[in-house]
């Protein structure tokens, strides 16, 4: 059996997969531990070429997925259902992981039996030269953690990121985990809908994944945040009816709310922050907010702890449509000072 | 009879500048004849007046005596007017971006003269400019102001007499204005009045015609660096030594700056000290200081080694002997989000037929050339850099030169006189 099945995502990224492919493929002694699923989603480019070059030069590690375009959760799902790893990750193909420590990481994964396997991340903004390490700061190495006594209040805002966590596989397939398909920002979906199927976790001390930022065409760039804003709209609300079905003794809900506030505070800013060019958008985001009142009356009020919120309510929404959105901005800095203080 | 042209350009041989040679290698190869307007007397953005080797019986350079820039296009102007006649076409060739003034004033003044322009960078919105722009630190930049500084200091007096005095204090600010101002318009006018436009690359094309019509478009060709084989001598080998020589031939400076390269290369010290310790790292040519400082102090310099420019020839010598050929390209991420530059260097490194390892925006000319000659490229990202160089190193990717013949010389000189032919309607027999 595999050690760890990783799912790389691809379209149109003839200039970035080699990187990709040739950091998972620098150690030599987990190549056989280690199952690359290359999902070919549709590209009109040189990608599925490269993919099956690699494919042909590792045949035991590397397998090539040709499929329709879908859309990034597609990948995913396709990925899953043919997944032979114990272990279940995915790397995006414009980005990398960390050589050094990649080969050290299967062979730990080898020894872990916990559901949830969590290392750090790099954030490489690259066009701007700045470099964030992310590191978990209040769990411990190597420790198992009972998912159901964890503290999650400890984590403050360091959640469960696509790019730290590695699932179990069964466990995955355990809660059917099938990704909205032709959607970006499946992200939040790939992490919390699987996770009240999560019994254990464990962070090992490895920093893996290198999260490559700046390429115009990003999906988490503002501009496509707009122009795709229907699509997190349609993650919101899918999340929304999932947190809904969740009873209230169970005690991984809190976690799972503050993650959801995060979430529609992002989806707040698309429409409140960025400048949207249709006006038909402040209809959209009156019809959202009532709907999301009328579901989750607690998750709408708790978000009135952003003034901006508070005061496009007030306002109709009309409040973020100030030249170069002042009003909102002198909101951000009376709340960040909030925040200092409160710290 | 050949058909003859005119070509004015700042840089020419024997200076040392890569625009000079580059526009030496298309004439040299070229079925035309050329007379070349050139001067030899300032040698400034070059490395010295010692090309004298470059030459060929087709390209006849005249050297005007002018004092300086302005006064080369006085002459320049007078001698396009009075010798028109004499020639089947014009070419201006920039940098300097005023062998374009000559031209037009040629072109104004007699309409039917055939004007090919070509441009090695734009003249105005420059992104490498624009990215060394030096910018007052009491400005206030954009909306995010008020997310950076407080409402006081943004409106405080204070801040607006020290932003109004550094900005009168600092004439070159002022002067830059101006300048900016008429870039603009030069190259507008070029642009639409010539009737071929030279490109080395589709990225800076499309930068620069990006809000022009169809008309202006129409008129590009594009026509990447090459290399020239004559200029290579076989007998030079790659090196066999037991270290590893890399080599960086050419122009850096704090905007197109190896520091990252350098990180990368602590990082393999600190990593793979076997690997580090089987380098041999040339730097060939200008390096700022700040650059220099750092290899000093992070104790690089027994194997970053940096060595003073050379001529032409003997650059494309060091470049057969090396194991590996390394370019750096700016990051002007800052500014737009791909890099529209092609360095010429990059066409002599392919004609060497050496490994070549870019580090360069992955959108853009040298990413996409690189990769399709067989090289490795890597992003601004210092991890990104030591991994290809590990991964290079110890032979786990593939690079390879294919020589590529389409940056051969030889062969864009002939789409060149194709197209000279085709839009100045000469055929075999007049």
């Amino acid at each position: 059996m595999k050690t760890l099945s990783v799912v790389i995502p691809t379209y149109n990224v003839e200039k970035y997969l080699r990187r990709c492919l040739d950091s998972l493929l620098y150690d030599s002694t987990v190549l056989e531990d280690l199952e690359l699923l290359v999902v070919n989603d549709g590209s009109k480019d040189h990608s599925l070429e490269i993919a099956k070059e690699y494919e042909k030069k590792y045949p035991k590690t590397v397998v090539v997925i040709d499929k329709e375009n879908g859309g990034h959760g597609s990948t995913i799902n396709a990925g899953l259902k043919v997944a032979k790893g114990k272990y279940f990750r995915v790397i995006d193909s414009d980005d990398w992981v960390n050589i050094d420590q990649f080969g050290e990481y299967v062979r730990a994964l080898k020894k872990c039996d916990t559901d949830i396997v969590l290392t750090n991340y790099t954030e490489e903004r690259i066009y701007s030269g700045e470099i964030k390490e992310f590191h978990y700061q209040n769990i411990e190495f190597n420790k198992v953690y009972d998912l159901n006594q964890f503290d999650y209040s400890s984590m403050g805002k360091d959640y469960f990121f696509m790019a730290t966590s590695t699932y179990k596989t069964e466990k995955l397939r355990k809660a059917q985990l099938e990704l909205d398909e032709k959607t970006f920002y499946v992200d939040m979906e790939y992490i919390l809908l699987p996770f009240l199927e999560m019994q254990s976790m464990m962070l090992l001390d490895f920093n893996i994944y290198r999260y490559f930022i700046g390429r115009m065409d990003q999906s988490i760039n503002i501009q496509s945040y707009v122009r795709n804003r229907s699509h997190h709209e349609k993650v919101a609300k899918r999340l929304l009816e999932f947190y809904k079905q969740i009873p209230n003794k169970e005690p991984r809900k809190a976690y799972i709310h503050n993650c959801l506030l995060g979430l529609l505070n992002t989806h707040y800013i698309i429409y409140c922050k960025a400048r949207l060019p249709e006006k038909a958008s402040i209809q959209e985001i009156i019809a959202f907010d009532q709907y999301l009142q009328r579901q989750e009356p607690n998750l709408y009020l708790e978000l009135e702890s952003h003034d901006y919120i508070k005061w496009n309510r007030k306002t109709k929404f009309r409040f973020s449509q100030t030249k170069n959105n002042i009003l909102s901005r002198i909101c951000d800095r009376f709340e960040n000072r909030r925040t200092k203080e409160g710290k | 009879m050949p058909k003859k042209g005119l070509v004015i350009s700042w840089y020419f041989p024997p200076i040392n500048s890569s625009e000079g040679i580059c526009t030496f290698k298309l004439l040299k190869n070229s079925e035309f004849e050329y007379d070349v307007f050139t001067q030899k007397n300032d040698k400034s953005w070059s490395y010295d007046t010692n090309e004298e080797g470059l030459t060929s019986p087709n390209v006849h350079p005249i050297y005007a005596d002018a004092d300086n820039i302005q006064d080369w296009v006085k002459k320049g102007i007078e001698y396009g007017i009075q010798n028109r006649e004499k020639y089947d076409f014009i070419m201006s060739r920039s940098m300097a971006p005023e062998s374009h003034e000559i031209a037009l004033a040629i072109k104004e003044k007699y309409p039917e003269t055939l004007w090919i322009a070509s441009f090695g960078d734009p003249i105005t919105n420059n992104p490498y400019l624009k990215l060394i722009e030096q910018v007052s630190p009491y400005r206030i930049r954009g909306t995010g102001a008020l997310e950076n500084h407080s409402i006081g200091y943004v409106l405080s007096w204070k801040r607006i007499l020290k932003n109004w005095f550094w900005n009168y204090r600092d004439k070159k600010y002022k002067k830059h204005h101006t300048r900016i101002y008429k870039d603009k318009i030069l190259q507008d006018k070029v642009l639409k009045k010539c009737d071929c436009i030279i490109f080395n690359n589709s990225y800076q094309q499309d930068y620069m015609l990006e809000n022009y019509p169809e008309a202006v478009k129409e008129k590009a060709l594009l026509l990447p660096h090459g290399y020239d084989e004559d200029f290579y001598d076989k007998k030079v080998k790659e090196s066999k030594d037991k270290k590893t020589k890399i080599s960086y031939l050419g122009h850096l400076d704090e905007t197109r700056t190896p520091k990252n390269f350098l990180q990368a290369l602590e990082r393999l010290r600190e990593q793979k000290p076997k690997l580090f310790q089987n380098l041999e790292i040339n730097i060939y040519g200008n390096m700022s200081d700040k650059d220099k400082v750092y290899l000093i102090d992070h104790e690089l310099y027994e194997t970053v080694k940096f060595q003073k420019p050379v001529k032409y020839l003997e650059s494309l010598k060091i470049m057969q002997q090396s194991n590996l050929l390394l370019l750096v390209d700016a990051n002007l991420g800052k500014v737009i989000p791909k890099n529209i530059f092609y360095a010429a260097k990059l066409a002599d490194y392919i004609g060497s037929g050496r490994n070549i390892m870019a580090i360069t925006m992955l959108d853009g000319p040298s990413a996409d050339i690189v990769q399709e000659v067989g090289g490795v490229v890597s992003s601004h990202s210092v991890e990104d850099i030591y991994n290809n160089l590990v991964m290079i190193l110890e032979g786990k990717t593939s690079i390879t030169n294919h020589r590529n013949e389409k940056y051969n010389m030889k062969n864009i000189a002939k789409k060149f006189d194709n197209e000279v032919k085709k839009i100045g309607g000469f055929n075999e027999k007049n």
